[in-house]
């Protein structure tokens, strides 16, 4: 699968503004929405450092050179990848309104880690290809994860925790497009390791602190598509992104991010051979 | 001047003579009276008037073309005239050179003392008897006016300005009037514009047309074809009211029937009215009627492919009519047609019915549009492929179909019990029944999500027995079942035991039943002999009346008679008649063969003769 997207930036003081735009460009209510990221990092393939490259002699060149393409084969293919945990009330929007947990005049959901559940999903991006289309595209890969040790289970699986934070935002569907408003918070470190994955040990969301000290927002128009390589789907995605860019451009400059800012790789330790 | 003179060459003569070509013809028009562009309806009236008015001038050549049409001339003395015409025009002509060219002369002699190019133009006889130059044009004082010539000039003049200025106040007054009434009919329209908001009515710009204004008065997630057909431009008519074009069209727009058959009679109908509502402007009820003309077509349309899809149940889809049976002689139908009948005040039996498919239809309708929207809304949209996803069927006609034909399987089972409920009761045994609808759905708001799922009704009986029975009748159109199916709950006494497995035919579900009340009613009988050991009387035959008496007290308790009547087990009461002969008033019937009934009464026979021996 890939993913087409598009970015903006949206200060502050427009949010509200920008999300009566949407829902009327989407015909829709703005849905809440918060997720937790875990971001693992792939451990490198344990006895890599001992393949030794150099130390041979002159008519070993060859095989030199077949051990530096497999210590290339190893290293490169090694990403960021991101555990994305959406919270959803467990009840029904229904019994939450008579239960007095809808707040009306804010339309979110009021915080009560109790009365919430998290849906799981492993989620792998790859670095947007070097390409002159006028949006990003990239492989992407969601598998769903329904219950269990979400850190150990992945540890097991040959990644290593590195952080957590916290996306706080707004969804619009329109057609194929998902346009996420959202903004990102940072999550204290766990005291265990265990409790990371855990949403009851979060605080409620006002005590976190904002990544952008400018309280601004981050818009996200992102199409997927099944198969990134058919080019008729992908002028398809294309023009319908760029169709909702003219649309809202009165309201917001939607352009392809760098691309390197996107970037899963890991980077590889340069270390002397 | 020289007088006016007209000269006219009679072609219609010539013309008469010999066919001419049409464009000659033209040609000739065209020289004679100028150029087509320039005829108007006045011009041409004017020219049939023209001889009426009985011109001077021309009443020689009327009177020449009378002349002709009196006698017709012969070609000599026609063509006499016409070289005696062309004559007449040719001196003519000469005579205006001449002039032309004395006047050019005079003209040319005043200028040649400035210009050479007057030189040019000066006749050489002119040249040769005046030198160049000779006249000198001088510009004299202007002579002493008389007082009262002053006079009239400075009026003149007076006259003049006042004139422009009247002019002039005539323009401004008139752009003024103008201005005004655009004015007013900028505020109407933004005052209309408002109001029209205030009442509701979705207002936007087009994204692409940023000068016109459209209101959008269909649902907002229908079809992609009916999102597009329900908004409408708003525009300004002379008076400044606000209106929507192409409500003509809407005037004869085709309006939804739902009618009810019984054999050929037509039972019930029902026609969705939309009721104008007092004190709304006009736009407002148009829109209404708008929206409504809109609601209907999509209704009629989703249902009509719906019909397509449901063939195999019965339901029959014409271009204008959706048809399905409810029993052999009841059928529904959904027209679609441009009759817009008056208001009938007749009622019909079934009225109730057709209303009650019309508005659930509507409703169906409207709970799509909804259910549509919350997926839409809460869902993200799956990726992009290239198989086109077709859009979602609609269940509109399913479930009201399911509703009805799953009534109509349980109105003989209850008809069939209040029978025997009324009959037993004469007879001193009770039936009693409640029915109870079993929905899945746990709140009860939600009925039209519940009209969709499987139907399940539960009779629940208590027989005379005090035994309990349950009896489940369900309906669901789609597979497995494509019906109804009629089961019911084990039954089990001494009399025998006794179940019905699922099956979807009515006359075996009645069957049971009949063969499960008169098992429980042998039984209640038994139980009465049993405690009443030899009091029962018992007679042989084909009636046996049953009279049980307390033990202790020795008073009749209950008296019934349980008989064949026309070949069929029944119960009854025994009364006196006339000539104080006991006679038997039947209640009911029991059981449904004769053979049955035969046995039935035989097996309750022994049991009495066994009991009363013992």
């Amino acid at each position: 699968m890939h993913e087409l997207s598009l970015y903006g930036a949206v200060p502050a003081e427009d949010h509200v503004q920008i999300l009566q735009q949407l829902a009327g460009v989407t015909r829709m209510q703005p849905q809440h929405v918060e997720e937790i990221h875990l971001v693992f990092k792939a451990r490198t393939p344990p006895g890599l450092e001992k393949v030794h490259g150099s130390g041979g002699s002159q008519g070993n060149q060859q095989q030199q050179n077949e051990i530096q393409r497999l210590k290339g084969m190893l290293q490169s293919g090694i990403y960021f990848v991101q555990l994305v945990g959406t919270i959803v009330a467990s009840q029904t929007p229904a019994e939450l309104q008579n239960g007095q947990l809808f707040d009306t005049e804010r339309n979110e959901l009021v915080e009560d880690r109790t009365q919430q559940k998290v849906n799981w999903r492993f989620e792998f991006k790859d670095t947007p290809e070097s390409t002159k289309q006028p949006t990003n595209t990239r492989l992407i890969s969601r598998t769903r994860f329904e219950d269990g040790e979400m850190i150990a289970f992945m540890d097991l699986f040959g990644f290593e925790y590195v952080n957590r934070y916290y996306i706080e935002g707004q969804k619009f569907y329109n057609q194929d497009t998902t346009i996420f408003v959202h903004r990102v918070r940072q999550l204290p470190t766990a005291d265990n390791i265990r409790d990371t994955s855990d949403i009851a040990k979060i605080p409620p969301r006002s005590e976190l602190q904002l990544l952008d000290p400018s309280e601004g927002f981050v818009l996200q128009a992102t199409i997927d598509i099944v198969d990134g390589n058919v080019q008729e789907l992908k002028d398809r995605a294309v023009r319908q992104l760029l169709a909702l860019k003219e649309t809202l451009k009165q309201a917001v400059t939607l352009a392809p991010a760098d691309r390197l800012a996107l970037d899963t790789r890991i980077p590889i330790p340069v270390r002397r051979i | 001047m020289a007088p006016s003179v007209s000269l006219t060459v009679p072609y219609e003569s010539v013309a008469a003579r010999k066919p001419r070509d049409l464009q000659a013809e033209v040609h000739q028009i065209v020289q004679q009276k100028g150029a087509f562009r320039k005829v108007t309806e006045r011009s041409l009236l004017d020219e049939i008037q023209k001889p009426k008015h009985g011109d001077t001038k021309d009443s020689d050549v009327e009177s020449d073309v009378s002349d002709e049409s009196d006698e017709p001339e012969t070609a000599q003395a026609a063509n006499e005239k016409l070289w005696q015409r062309r004559m007449e025009m040719q001196a003519r002509v000469a005579d205006a050179r001449n002039e032309a060219l004395s006047v050019l002369d005079a003209v040319s002699l005043a200028a040649s003392g400035h210009s050479a190019a007057a030189q040019a133009t000066m006749s050489p006889a002119l040249k040769q008897a005046v030198p160049k130059g000779g006249f000198r044009p001088k510009v004299t004082e202007p002579k002493d006016l008389s007082q009262n010539a002053k006079k009239r000039l400075q009026d003149l003049s007076v006259m003049t300005r006042s004139q422009s200025f009247q002019n002039a106040s005539e323009k401004f007054g008139s752009a003024s009037t103008r201005l005004e009434s655009e004015a007013q009919k900028q505020s109407k329209y933004w005052e209309q514009m408002a109001s029209l908001r205030s009442k509701g009515w979705q207002i936007s710009r087009l994204p692409h047309d940023n000068r016109s204004v459209v209101v959008h008065f269909g649902a907002a997630d229908s079809s992609q074809q009916y999102r597009d057909k329900g908004m409408a431009y708003i525009r300004q008519d002379e008076n400044g009211d606000l209106f929507i074009p192409g409500q003509a069209e809407m005037q004869t727009q085709k309006v939804l029937c739902v009618r009810v058959h019984r054999g050929f009679k037509t039972t019930g109908s029902f026609t969705y009215r939309q009721e104008p509502i007092e004190g709304h402007v006009k736009l407002h009820q148009d829109l209404l009627l708008a929206r409504e003309a809109l609601f209907m077509e999509e209704l009629f349309t989703e249902a009509s492919k719906e019909a397509r899809l449901i063939a195999n149940i019965g339901v029959q889809a014409r271009s204008s009519s959706i048809t399905f049976d409810l029993s052999e002689d009841c059928s529904v139908e959904v027209a679609y047609s441009s009759v817009r009948s008056g208001k009938s005040t007749q009622r019909h039996a079934d009225d109730e019915l057709a209303s009650m498919v019309g508005n659930t239809l509507r409703l169906m309708l409207v709970a799509e549009h909804q259910q549509r929207h919350v997926q839409r809304s809460q869902q993200a949209p799956p990726p992009m492929s290239q198989t086109l996803r077709p859009p979602p069927e609609y269940v509109l006609l399913r479930p009201i179909i399911n509703q009805l034909r799953h009534h109509q399987m349980i109105t003989p089972v209850l008809d069939v019990l209040k029978i025997y409920k009324s009959s037993l009761e004469q007879a001193g045994l009770h039936l009693t029944y409640t029915t109870e609808c079993i929905s899945n759905q746990a709140s009860t708001h939600l009925t039209l999500e519940a009209l969709k799922e499987l139907i399940t009704t539960e009779i629940k009986l208590k027989l005379p027995s005090e035994t309990l029975l349950s009896v489940k009748v369900r309906t669901h159109l789609s597979p497995p079942m494509f019906g109804t199916q009629f089961s019911t709950s084990g039954y089990s006494s001494e009399c025998g035991s006794c179940a019905l497995s699922p099956t979807s035919s009515i006359t075996a579900m009645l069957q049971t039943l009949n063969d499960i009340l008169s098992r429980d009613i042998s039984c209640v009988v038994l139980g009465f002999i049993r405690r009443t050991k030899n009091q029962a009387s018992w007679h042989g035959g084909d009636v046996y009346p049953i009279q049980l008496v307390h033990e202790e007290s020795n008073v009749p308790q209950l008296s019934f008679v349980i008989g064949c009547r026309e070949g069929k087990l029944a119960v009854g009461s025994l009364k006196e008649g006339v000539d104080s002969a006991p006679r038997v008033q039947w209640a009911g019937e029991l059981s449904a063969t004769q053979q049955e009934a035969r046995s039935l009464l035989d097996t309750i026979g022994t049991w009495i003769t066994e009991s009363s021996s013992s």
